[in-house]
């Protein structure tokens, strides 16, 4: 049996066995932690302590997806960093680019652990077959959660082997890469002109249909040139696109 | 529940206790050939007991999850909206004083007011919050 993460231990204490179970107002509740939703203008969730209470405030102006992760968020903090106060900024919540060390970083995985539990979300996600934002629709209505955070953690326990790019106008923003696939697999800072990803970066369509690109389309590598990967593409909030990378060669999965 | 009833009740719960005390007493060697000789499927028994014993454990859970839903919505409905009648200065003064101890919280708070020109409402919050986690008094004393 996989060992259970503490969110996860939390949800088994619970009895959830299934997506619809994960009240999260109730979940925080049994924790000690009541969670208000009202308007803040500095932060989107913050969590204050005290002995074994808290309260947890969450923005209620953003989005329903975002105010559950959110509230997911501090949870964490409060799992894991009890006796101090948080105050979290959009930037601070779903951010993968902080270091894995980082509060905000270690609050986030409580988060995706505990909205979309391994032992719940991997059965679903295998039963779909794919890697793909079909998929992420099928669970993040199952789930209530966001098109970027179903995404990571689909690439994370998903049927496929993958990864996620996030790009801007700017270029790569960040990057999901699970730990299976070699780091080798460094992607690109810019989108190839090949890339039907540039299509959805500048608003010809809103997704891209999956199909076959040359590997070098997405990495700055030698040997790229020799495999194929599967790219597929979608428009996210604030002008960002997310681009799932399959690897169809089992070869590129090899260490060098 | 008749007077026979509750005898026959505790009978069988007597004889239940005393059979699981027989089992409880036996080496795991015993119980399996005690099986065997029965004709039962030791492998069978092992994943229903589990599944009994998961099942238990689960429903256990979910009557707590519905007491925590249950508190959460007495606790939203009791309401809990204390503000204190004081300037805004005033009043961030003393979150100052909370945060003073913390300097990770002060950092955040800082730059959160920062961001967002100091809002009177997120203060307002703060101390709401602060004052029903007992940690001041609702006349703004730090307890």
């Amino acid at each position: 049996m996989k060992q259970l993460s503490p969110a996860e231990e939390l949800l088994k204490e619970l009895g959830i066995t299934t997506a619809g179970d994960i009240d999260i107002d109730a979940i925080a509740y049994h924790v000690g932690a009541y969670i208000k939703y009202r308007p803040l203008d500095g932060c989107d969730g913050r969590i204050i302590g005290a002995d074994d209470r808290a309260v947890i405030s969450v923005n209620n102006r953003i989005i329903p997806t975002r105010m559950r992760f959110t509230a997911g968020h501090e949870l964490g903090h409060w799992r894991h960093h009890r006796g101090r106060s948080f105050i979290c900024r959009a930037e601070d919540i779903g951010n993968p680019l902080k270091g894995p060390l980082d509060p905000e970083r270690v609050a986030d995985n409580y988060a995706a652990d505990l909205l979309m539990p391994r032992y719940l979300f991997e059965p679903l996600a295998n039963e779909t077959g794919k890697t793909n934002f079909k998929t992420v629709d099928q669970l993040r209505k199952e789930f209530q959660t966001s098109i970027t955070a179903t995404a990571i953690r689909l690439v994370e326990y998903g049927p496929e082997s993958a990864m996620l790019v996030c790009h801007t106008m700017g270029g790569r923003k960040w990057f999901y890469r699970p730990k299976h696939i070699p780091d080798k697999w460094f992607p690109r800072n810019d989108l190839d002109a090949e890339s039907y990803a540039i299509d959805v970066l500048y608003g010809k369509m809103e997704r891209s249909r999956r199909v076959l690109m040359g590997a070098d389309a997405w990495f700055d590598r030698w040997d790229a040139k020799k495999y194929e990967v599967f790219e597929e593409s979608c428009a996210t909030l604030n002008n960002e696109i997310l681009t799932f990378i399959v690897f169809k060669d089992i070869e590129m999965l090899e260490l060098e | 529940m008749s007077k026979d009833q509750k005898n026959m009740r505790e009978k069988l719960e007597r004889l239940s206790n005393s059979l699981a005390d027989e089992i409880d007493a036996m080496t795991d060697e015993e119980f399996q050939s005690e099986l065997e000789e029965a004709g039962e499927d030791i492998t069978d028994i092992a994943s229903r007991t589990r599944t009994l014993i998961s099942n238990a454990m689960e429903n256990i859970g979910h009557k707590k999850l519905i007491a925590a839903r249950a508190g959460y919505e007495h606790h939203k409905s009791a309401g809990h909206d204390n503000i204190l009648q004081w300037s805004h200065k005033r009043k961030q003064k003393l979150i100052n004083q909370f945060s003073q101890d913390d300097n990770y919280f002060e950092q955040k708070l800082t730059m959160a007011a920062r961001n967002e020109g100091d809002s009177e409402f997120d203060i307002d919050s703060i101390i709401e919050d602060l004052i029903e986690l007992g940690i001041i008094d609702d006349k703004g004393n730090i307890k």
